[in-house]
Order: C-alpha cells, then sequence, then structure tokens
C-alpha cells in the first residue's frame, strides 16, 4: 500500500507546483451586460487586453445595468462599457447634460470616490428611439403625437426598459403624458421587437439607436421632441487598482478611444444579431480592420450559411425576413447574403448554402439559352412576390428596350412580348439609369413591389406601363412561371388605376434533397455537425413558419409540393436496408444453430 | 495452438498494415472519398440494423448479469483452485484505470452540457432535462458499455486461462467450434479485430490532439485552427510513444499511468470541493438513482414512432458500437488482470467499478456545468455548442487557479494518449504475430508509424465527425466477431459443464 500512497503525495506536489505557477500576474476580467453589443464591446476589450499578454478572464455576463455596476462596485469586475445617460440617471442626477465632455465631468464628480475611472469614450451614442409602423395606422413622426390619441398604446419593449425609473418606459410616458395599454410586451430581441409592430401586436417598438435599421421591416423612428432622452455616450469604465496593478491596460484603454462611430456600431451589431456571427470574430474583425493590431488574427471562417442572391433589390428587401428566418433554423451558425450572378449554380457547386431568386431563374439554361427547368435545385420554401415593372420616361412607345441581367427570364420574356432591340444591363441601377439618359426607351425591371429605387424613379418622372401577356399559349408554356398580375392603386406615384403586370414568386432556394443523413455520421460530436446540405421535413416547416409564409412554391417549381419532385425521405426504403436486415436475422440464426449444435466427438 | 510456429509476420500482419496505409493515403489525397465513404458506411448501418445493434449490446448486458447470478457464477477464470493475481484492491484499480482515458476528460463536460440545452425528448435546459442529460451520459458511458468490455474479456480469459489458448480475437472461436469455416473465419475476425481497434485508436487520437491544440491555444500563443500546429503535437505524441514502444519501457509507462489515475483523481477532488460540492453530491445520488430506475427502458429505447432515430445514431449507436471497437484491446488487458477471478467476481467488479466512477465524474463534471449554465453568467453552453474541445477549460475558467487547471488536464489529456496509443502499438502487434506475447519491436514500431498516419490523415480532415465515422467504421463489422465470440464461450460453457457432470457421473 505504500505505492499508491507515494504516488498520492507525488501527485499532490505535482498539482500544488502548477498552482504556484498559475497565479502569477494580475488578472482582469470584464463585465457586459446582456446584449449583444455589449457582448462585442467585452470581446474588443479583451482581445487587445490579451494581445497585450495581459490575462483576461471571460466576461462576467450580467442581466442587467444594476447587477453589473454592482459588480464593478464589488470589485468583481475591473472593466465594463457604460452609456453616460445610463449612469446619469442611474445615480439620480436630475437634469442629464446630453454633451460628452459636461456629462463625463459630473460622472467623474460621482464615481472617482468609488475608485472607478470614466476612462475611454468608444466615439458612437447609443440611445432609445420609439419606432412606429407608418403603415400600420400610425401616421406620427414625433412622439408627442402619441399623447393625442385616444387609444392606450401598447409598447414592445426591452427588458431593462421597463425598469429603470428615470429613463425607462413609465418616466417617458409620464413626461409626454402618453396613455400605455396595461402591460407592455416584454422582448429581449431587437427583431421581434420591430416585427411585434410590424405584424400589429404592438404600436410601438422601444428600439437602441445602433441596432438593426428599423426600416428594413418598414419601421420609422419618432422624433423625441420634448427632449426626454439625454445622450447615451458609450464609456470604458475601470477600476482604479485596475489601472494601477496592470501596467499596460491604460495604454491600450487609450487606442481605443474614439475609434467606433454610431455606423460601425451598428455593422457590428448586425453581424452578431442577424448574421449570427459569434461576437469575438465580430471584434477580431473590427479589431483588423479599424487597424487597432497588426498581429495576425484569425478572423473565422467566412459565414457558414450563404445565401446567394443576384438582385440587389431581392436581397434589400427579402434579405433581412430571410437572414431571420434563418437564424431561427440555424441558431448557432452564422449567416450571410452575398451577390452572385448565378445564385443557384452557387448552390448547386455548394459555393451557397441557399439561394434568394425569382421563380423564373429554374427556368433559364444561360449555356444553351433554352427554356429547360433545372431540377438539381429545388423551391424550399416561399418569400415572397416580385413584379416586372415595366418603365418608361421620354419615348413610352420606342423600341430601344433595357433589361438588367438580374431581372432573369421574367424581364426577358416580357421585353420579347412588347418587342424591339434588348440590351442587357449588369444591374438594375445601371439600367434605370441608362433609362434616365435616354439611351434606352423602356426598362424592364424585376422587383418587390414598392422597391425604394424604382419609388424615387418614378418620382422623378418614369412612369410604369402596362404589360399584356395576351392569350399566346406557347408563351404561357414557355414561362409558366409568370403570373397575371396588377400593380395596387397608389403603389408608385398615383396610378389611379391597377396596372396589369407579371408577378412571380421569390423563392428560397436549396439543393434537393439526398436521401443520406449527413446528421447520422456526426456521432457524439452531431452537436457541432448541423451543416449538412440535407433539410429535414421538420426544419422546411419551421422555415416556413419564420418566414411567416404559407404559399407553396408554384407547382413549375421543383420543389416537394410538386409531384414530380422526390419522395419524402422518410418514406424511402432502400433495397440494401431489407438485405441487411434479412442478412443479420440469418446471422442470429446461423448463430444460436452453431451455439446450441450438439457436440460431434470433441477431442478434450 | 495455431501459434505454434510463431512465424515472424503473419498474414494478418501484412494485410491489415496494407489496409491501413491505404485508408491512409486515401485520406491524404482524396479527402472526401475517405469522408463519404465512412459517413456512408456508418449510416446505412446504422439506419438498417439500429436495432440489431442496440439489441446486442443490451443482449451482452443481460448475459453477462445472467453469467454472475446464474450456474456458472462459481466458475473460475483459471484453474478450479487457483487463486487471484491481483488483490482484489489494486484489481479494481486497475479498473478504474481502464475506465477512464482521454474520452472522459473530452466528453465529461461537453455530453451532459448537450444533453441538458438539446435534449432529445422534453424542453431543454430544464431541471427535468438536467436529470435527463445525466442518465443518458451515463447511459453511454455505464452498464453498457462495460458489459461490451465484459463479455469480450470474459471470451478470452475463458480460452486464455481454462483452454490454454492465445489472447487472439479468433481464439474463442477456434477453440469453441469445429467445422470447415472455423478458419477462415478465425482469420477473418482477427483482421477485423485489427482494423477496429487501429482506426479506434486513431480516431481517439485525433480527438485528443484536437482537444490538446485547444487548451494549448489558451495558455500559449499556439493558434486554435491550424493543421500545422495539430500535425506538431502528432509529431511529439509519435516521438514520446514511440520511445516507450521501441525501448520497452513498461515500467515507466506503468509508472506514468499510475502518476496519470492520481491526477485524474486529484483533478476529480478539486472540482468537488471547489465547486458546489452538497449539489454536486445531490446531483450524483440522484444520477445513481435516475439511471438505475431508467436502464431497463432505455436499453431497449428504438424511438420507432418518433423522428428520433438520427439522435440515436449519432449518440448512442455511435459510443456503443466505439466501444465494441475497443473491445479487442481493452478486452485483453481486462482478460491479462483477472485471472483466477470467478465469473461472478469478474462480471461485477468489470461492470459497476467502472459504472460508479463514471456516474461520480459526470456528476461532479456535468453538475458543475449545470450549476454555472443555470446562473446565466457565463453562456458555457453555448460556448460548448461552437466548439466542444473547450467544454472542459470553459469550465475551469470559472474556477479559482483556472490556468493550472488548464495546465494540468493538458497533462492528463497528453499522458493518456501517449499511454493508451503505446499499449494500443503493443495489443496490434501481439494480434498480427499470432498471438505472441512479446512480439517482434519492429512490428510494434510499424504499428506505431501506422497510428500516427492514420490519426494524421483524421486530422487534415479536421472534422469531429469524420473522425467519429472513421473510428467505428472498423467496429460496425467487429460487432459480428463479437457476438461469435461470446456465441463461442456460452458453448464452451455448457460443453465443459456437461464433460465435468460425465466425468464425475462416470
Amino acid at each position: 500500500m505504500t505505492a499508491p500512497l507515494r504516488n498520492l503525495v507525488r501527485t499532490m506536489a505535482a498539482t500544488a507546483l502548477v498552482w504556484l505557477v498559475g497565479c502569477g500576474g494580475g488578472e482582469l476580467r470584464i463585465g457586459t451586460k446582456a446584449f449583444a453589443e455589449q457582448e462585442i464591446l467585452g470581446e474588443i476589450v479583451e482581445t487587445l487586453l490579451e494581445e497585450q499578454g495581459l490575462h483576461v478572464r471571460p466576461p462576467l455576463r450580467c442581466p442587467d445595468s444594476y447587477s453589473c455596476q454592482r459588480a464593478l462596485a464589488d470589485e468583481k469586475i475591473d472593466l465594463m462599457v457604460e452609456y453616460t445617460g445610463t449612469a446619469l440617471h442611474f445615480v439620480g442626477e436630475p437634469a442629464p447634460p446630453s454633451e460628452l465632455d459636461p456629462a463625463l465631468a459630473r460622472l467623474r464628480e460621482f464615481y472617482s470616490p468609488m475608485g472607478v475611472q470614466w476612462q475611454t469614450p468608444l466615439g458612437f451614442e447609443n440611445g432609445y428611439s420609439w419606432l412606429v409602423a407608418p403603415s400600420n395606422g400610425t401616421p406620427a413622426t414625433q412622439m408627442s403625437e402619441l399623447a393625442k390619441q385616444d387609444a392606450p398604446v401598447r409598447v414592445a419593449t426591452p427588458p431593462e426598459y421597463v425598469k429603470r425609473p428615470r429613463d425607462g418606459l413609465a418616466a417617458t410616458a409620464d413626461h409626454y403624458g402618453i396613455k400605455l395599454a396595461r402591460a407592455p410586451l416584454v422582448i429581449a430581441d431587437p427583431l421581434e421587437r420591430y416585427q411585434a409592430v410590424a405584424t400589429g401586436l404592438a404600436d410601438v417598438a422601444v428600439g437602441y439607436t445602433t441596432d438593426i435599421d428599423p426600416s428594413v421591416v418598414g419601421l420609422v423612428a419618432l422624433e423625441d421632441d420634448l427632449a426626454f432622452f439625454p445622450d447615451y455616450h458609450a464609456v470604458v469604465l475601470v477600476r482604479d487598482d485596475a489601472l494601477a496593478r496592470v501596467p499596460g491596460l491604460e495604454q491600450v484603454l487609450t487606442r481605443l478611444e474614439n475609434t467606433i462611430d454610431d455606423e460601425t456600431m451598428r455593422s457590428l451589431n448586425r453581424a452578431v444579431e442577424l448574421e449570427g456571427t459569434s461576437a469575438d470574430i465580430v471584434a477580431r474583425r473590427f479589431i483588423h480592420e479599424a487597424g487597432l493590431s497588426t498581429l495576425e488574427q484569425d478572423l473565422g471562417p467566412r459565414a457558414e450559411i450563404t445565401v446567394a442572391s443576384a438582385s440587389a433589390s431581392l436581397s434589400a428587401m427579402s434579405g433581412t425576413a430571410t437572414l431571420t428566418a434563418l437564424r431561427e433554423l440555424y441558431p448557432d451558425q452564422s449567416t450571410t447574403l452575398i451577390l452572385d450572378g448565378e445564385p443557384l449554380d452557387a448552390v448547386a457547386s455548394g459555393r451557397a448554402r441557399f439561394a434568394l431568386v425569382t421563380a423564373d431563374a429554374f427556368f433559364v439554361d444561360t449555356r444553351k439559352q433554352t427554356n429547360v427547368r433545372r431540377n438539381d435545385v429545388e423551391a424550399v420554401a416561399v418569400v415572397g412576390r416580385a413584379f416586372v415593372h415595366r418603365l418608361a420616361k421620354n419615348d413610352p412607345s420606342g423600341a430601344r428596350l433595357g433589361i438588367s441581367k438580374s431581372g432573369g427570364d421574367a424581364a426577358a420574356a416580357a421585353a420579347a412580348l412588347v418587342g424591339g432591340d434588348i440590351t442587357t444591363y449588369d444591374d438594375d441601377t445601371q439600367a434605370l439609369a441608362a433609362l434616365g439618359e435616354g439611351s434606352i426607351d423602356q426598362a424592364f425591371l424585376v422587383a418587390p413591389l414598392g422597391d425604394p429605387g424604382l419609388v424615387e424613379a418614378v418620382a422623378a418622372g418614369t412612369a410604369v406601363l402596362p404589360i399584356e401577356p395576351g392569350s399566346d399559349a406557347t408563351w404561357q408554356l414557355e414561362h409558366p412561371y409568370a403570373r397575371p398580375a396588377r400593380i395596387p392603386t397608389g403603389m408608385y406615384g398615383d396610378n389611379a388605376e391597377p396596372i396589369p403586370t407579371l408577378s412571380t414568386q421569390v423563392v428560397l432556394a436549396a439543393t434537393s434533397r439526398d436521401p443520406t443523413l449527413p446528421s447520422a455520421i456526426g456521432g457524439p460530436a452531431a452537436a457541432v455537425d448541423v451543416a449538412g446540405a440535407h433539410l429535414s421535413a421538420e426544419q422546411l416547416t419551421r422555415l416556413e413558419t419564420a418566414l411567416g409564409s404559407t404559399e407553396a412554391p408554384d407547382p413549375s417549381l421543383p420543389s416537394r409540393f410538386g409531384l414530380g419532385g422526390a419522395g419524402t425521405p422518410e418514406a424511402e426504403r432502400p433495397l440494401i436496408d431489407a438485405i441487411l436486415n434479412a442478412l443479420a436475422i440469418g446471422f442470429l440464426g446461423w448463430l444460436f444453430i452453431i451455439v446450441v449444435a450438439p457436440a460431434r466427438k470433441t477431442a478434450a | 495452438m495455431a501459434d505454434a510456429s510463431r512465424p515472424a509476420i503473419s498474414s494478418t500482419f501484412l494485410i491489415a498494415i496494407v489496409a491501413c496505409g491505404v485508408v491512409a493515403v486515401i485520406g491524404v489525397v482524396w479527402p472526401n472519398i475517405l469522408q463519404s465513404a465512412a459517413a456512408v458506411l456508418t449510416t446505412t448501418a446504422f439506419r438498417a440494423l439500429d436495432w440489431f445493434y442496440l439489441a446486442s449490446m443490451t443482449g451482452l448486458l443481460v448475459l453477462s448479469l445472467w453469467l454472475a447470478f446464474g450456474r456458472f457464477g462459481n466458475l473460475r477464470l483459471g484453474a478450479d483452485d487457483e487463486k487471484p493475481e491481483f488483490s482484489t484492491l489494486s484489481w479494481l484499480a486497475m479498473l478504474f484505470s481502464a475506465g477512464m482515458g482521454a474520452g472522459l476528460l473530452f466528453w465529461g463536460v461537453a455530453e451532459p452540457l448537450t444533453h441538458f440545452t438539446s435534449p432529445p425528448v422534453g424542453l431543454p435546459s430544464t431541471p427535468g432535462s438536467a436529470r435527463q442529460a445525466m442518465v443518458l451520459a451515463n447511459f453511454h458511458w455505464g452498464l453498457h458499455a462495460w458489459a461490451i468490455y465484459c463479455m469480450a474479456a470474459m471470451a478470452l480469459a475463458y480460452f486464455a486461462f481454462r483452454r490454454g489458448a492465445s489472447y487472439l480475437p479468433s481464439a474463442p472461436i477456434i477453440n469453441a467450434f469445429k467445422g470447415r469455416w472455423v478458419i477462415p473465419v478465425g482469420k477473418a475476425a482477427d483482421l477485423i479485430a485489427v482494423l477496429a481497434v487501429a482506426f479506434g485508436v486513431a480516431g481517439a487520437m485525433g480527438l485528443g490532439i484536437m482537444q490538446l491544440q485547444t487548451g494549448l491555444s489558451l495558455v500559449s500563443p499556439l493558434p486554435r485552427v491550424s493543421n500545422v500546429a495539430a500535425l506538431g503535437i502528432l509529431v511529439v505524441l509519435f516521438i514520446c510513444y514511440m520511445i516507450s514502444a521501441a525501448t520497452s519501457l513498461d515500467k515507466g509507462i506503468k509508472w506514468l499511468s499510475n502518476i496519470n489515475m492520481g491526477l485524474a483523481l486529484a483533478l476529480l477532488a478539486f472540482i468537488l470541493f471547489a465547486g458546489p460540492t452538497a449539489q454536486l453530491l445531490r446531483t450524483f445520488i440522484t444520477a445513481v438513482g435516475d439511471y438505475v430506475t431508467a436502464v431497463p427502458s432505455i436499453s431497449f429505447r428504438l424511438f420507432p414512432y418518433q423522428d428520433l432515430s438520427n439522435w440515436l445514431q449519432s449518440w448512442t449507436l455511435t459510443y456503443l458500437i466505439w466501444w465494441i471497437g475497443w473491445a479487442p484491446f481493452v478486452g485483453v488487458f481486462i482478460a491479462r488482470i483477472s485471472r483466477g477471478r470467478t465469473i461472478r467476481e469478474f462480471v461485477l467488479g468489470v461492470l459497476l467499478a467502472p459504472t460508479m466512477f463514471s456516474l461520480l465524474w459526470f456528476a461532479v463534471f456535468g453538475g458543475t456545468a449545470f450549476a454555472q449554465e443555470s446562473s446565466g453568467e457565463v453562456g458555457i453552453a453555448r460556448l460548448v455548442r461552437e466548439d466542444v474541445t473547450v467544454a472542459l477549460f470553459a469550465l475551469f475558467d470559472q474556477l479559482p487557479m483556472s490556468s493550472a487547471l488548464t495546465g494540468l488536464s493538458l497533462v492528463l489529456v497528453f499522458v493518456f494518449v501517449v499511454t493508451s496509443v503505446d499499449s494500443a502499438t503493443y495489443v496490434l502487434s501481439m494480434m498480427t504475430s499470432n498471438g505472441d506475447m512479446d512480439p517482434a519491436r519492429k512490428t510494434k514500431l510499424s504499428w506505431g508509424v501506422v497510428l500516427a498516419l492514420l490519426g494524421g490523415t483524421l486530422l487534415l480532415a479536421s472534422d469531429v465527425a469524420t473522425i467519429r465515422a472513421v473510428a467505428i467504421c472498423g467496429a460496425i463489422p467487429f460487432t459480428f466477431v463479437l457476438l461469435i465470440q461470446v456465441g463461442g464461450l456460452m458453448r464452451a460453457l455448457f460443453l465443459d459443464a456437461r464433460a465435468r457432470e460425465e466425468s464425475t457421473s462416470e
């Protein structure tokens, strides 16, 4: 029994040694509040500090500002990013100054006795804004207009805003005299708050000014006309003792001063909240791009899930909805939109996971210029509709026609219906420009209704003309994706009558289902292996729910709804399975027989 | 017996070496082919035969319990009057050490946490899913795994100690059955066993290196993702185990292995006492109860009416099959240390000792992770979802002396990988030298090189999924070999019993 004892002593000695080595040097800890911006900023500070060889523990994630400030006062953390307005209200300042310098001066008075420095202004301001949807019957542009409404206002708010006594929901409503509906909708995710307003669940969404641009779902910010909110400049707070203990800390923080403006912060937030890139990758990319570090950085892989689209208009109008839906489908993976001239080829060749296309993209074989439907890629969900816009400026009957590549077959077919010399431009903008300077008479652009570029062009004097598909059966057979449609009144300028034209579905396309289930090879690592080519029936349903689309893809497209498509993989029972099962049963029978077979004269 | 002639190089050796070499070359030159071949093989086998595999493994568990408590319980693995070679305490300690390995360090935090946050049944991150997570982790690492080793080892031990056969995987088949099929099937069994061990060990080495790399990137400027760094670690490992294989430093390896075992226990104790001790012990006791209660139902649960066969395949079956891949290797070890035990002692020791250990291990590591996750401050579950290899280090980060713990666990993983690859080269050499217990040095060195090549190939694939798929490729056919071995054992038990009855009645 002495050997195990000796081993134990050795073990303890070794452990003690490692312990001693590990304890040297000052450790720093950053606190972050529970939203994306704070995580990103925490990672930026942490990465820069680590680069200087300082040891930083992973951030302490505080649920709200209260606990984060408490942790700083209790010396649980050494650094955090705080906003001037938040802290001024936090300490009960009656009239918080908005400008950075007076705000900092005031705050330093409060915080210096606690041993906390308001060290580094980062250069951006992240305040509150009240957002409404004009399309939703709330035509207000100023917050005070809300007070004039009879109906109580339903608010979708982030969790902390409800709590804050000085600049929170109740305080804001009281200041303006706004009647609030009884219970606010408390939603942490900014996009979900936007959606709550866009879908009419709430009248107002409370957003942060550095969040994803709310106009992507048609929301606009109300003016704070009674100047209720102060400015919320982001500043790095650091404990005095940490500054004294860790040489080099102050210098690192100084380098960060005024490096992030509002626009940069917005794009960093978007990368995390909408595209799902992890905060540390976003932080390292920022450090790299801002030139804060010359060291080689691991900038992470390109987004794991890419959505290819040929049309800037489509990606602007439907991209956010698509990315939001994919966020629900792949919560752990980053997604991004890329522009690609041949989005379906990109999916088929694996360059992209999904393609955001109009239905006609399935019908053009660019190599042979024939209308053959391709089946290697399939429509998995309907995102929306796109209309062919026949635009004319100077000479509506002129025969010099222009289409853009991103318009695909739909634009070409519509132009062919009208007849004339067709010029192809690289994108919608070029075609519009050509129309503007008169080098073409008519342009055929495929875009969702209300595309801002088109609205602008119409406002500048371009007319939207009707397209009459007629009843040519051959034409219809050749272009099965096109649906006769009418652009509603008032959509562009003041068209009094609906304008007849063609519409087509905007679909999300992915590779056809493959009977092999990649997840089955994942082993216990299946948790990290979610990027297979295959979409299960359950995933498809979730995708549709997330997109809010109930329409099935057009029967002319390859999809699981089509009769010609592949069957559901669950229903397939390959012959090999039956053979293997028969062999396994045969094996068991054989094993039983040889085990119980009577022993022939055994030589013992 | 078959090994009477002792030629220097057996045909098994040549075929197996060539097969492994070809796989390694394919993996380097056409990695996609290796990946998809491994995927197709494992996917097809799992999809079609999941019932067969789960039933086989549960069958082995039931059979081992029957052997312990049935009529053969008092039969001795050895001569009838033989005393056990090792004292019960050191025997149990050795069984513990067989159960402990780099795998527990890799999955000890990651697995319970993954089941906790994405459970197959029920709502995630709830008290219910926490208890289910413990049950599932232990299902994958507990009685079923050890029933496989137990039966594989018992078949080898019975024929080795009572019939004087070698430890070759073919020995139970050749000695129990008669017929023209026996010799070819025996040869095939040896070959399949060699491939199962080679792929299984190479896979474990790959996972170990990935974890070492993650850990090193935390305490040193080594990059987190870099093939060069991974291959560098592989080269260091290679040098270490090749030195030991070339110089027969058996004493040294044994000493190293004991030290490592002690360090692992110290780590376990530290986490237990540095974390929420009482809570962890509550978790442990509850997990014991939950596991014992759940075993009868989960042993037969194939989810035929739920869409969970993917989950079952990628977790339960992959694990159990992996254990089967290790069975020819661990079986030899367990058989060797168990000479002179009765079948009852053998089964109870092999099943219960390591299972209790893994229950405690998962309760302490998983329980600490649950506590950290529910405190909401760390987001450890998210870190693990992004990269399973960080699980252990993310846990340490919240504990005092985190860098010391990280350093210690890196040493542990490194030594575990070195010692297990070292023993694997020994067992592989034994199996490819017709069962020679003192295989030629050049055979061991050849296996050392081949394992390094295979491990390097898998690392270049740098994808945990591929590593696991390849690691279990050899094990899928070995299941059949194992069942024939066990069939041979049962046949020999009954025939020998009848022979004893006849000889006493005459």
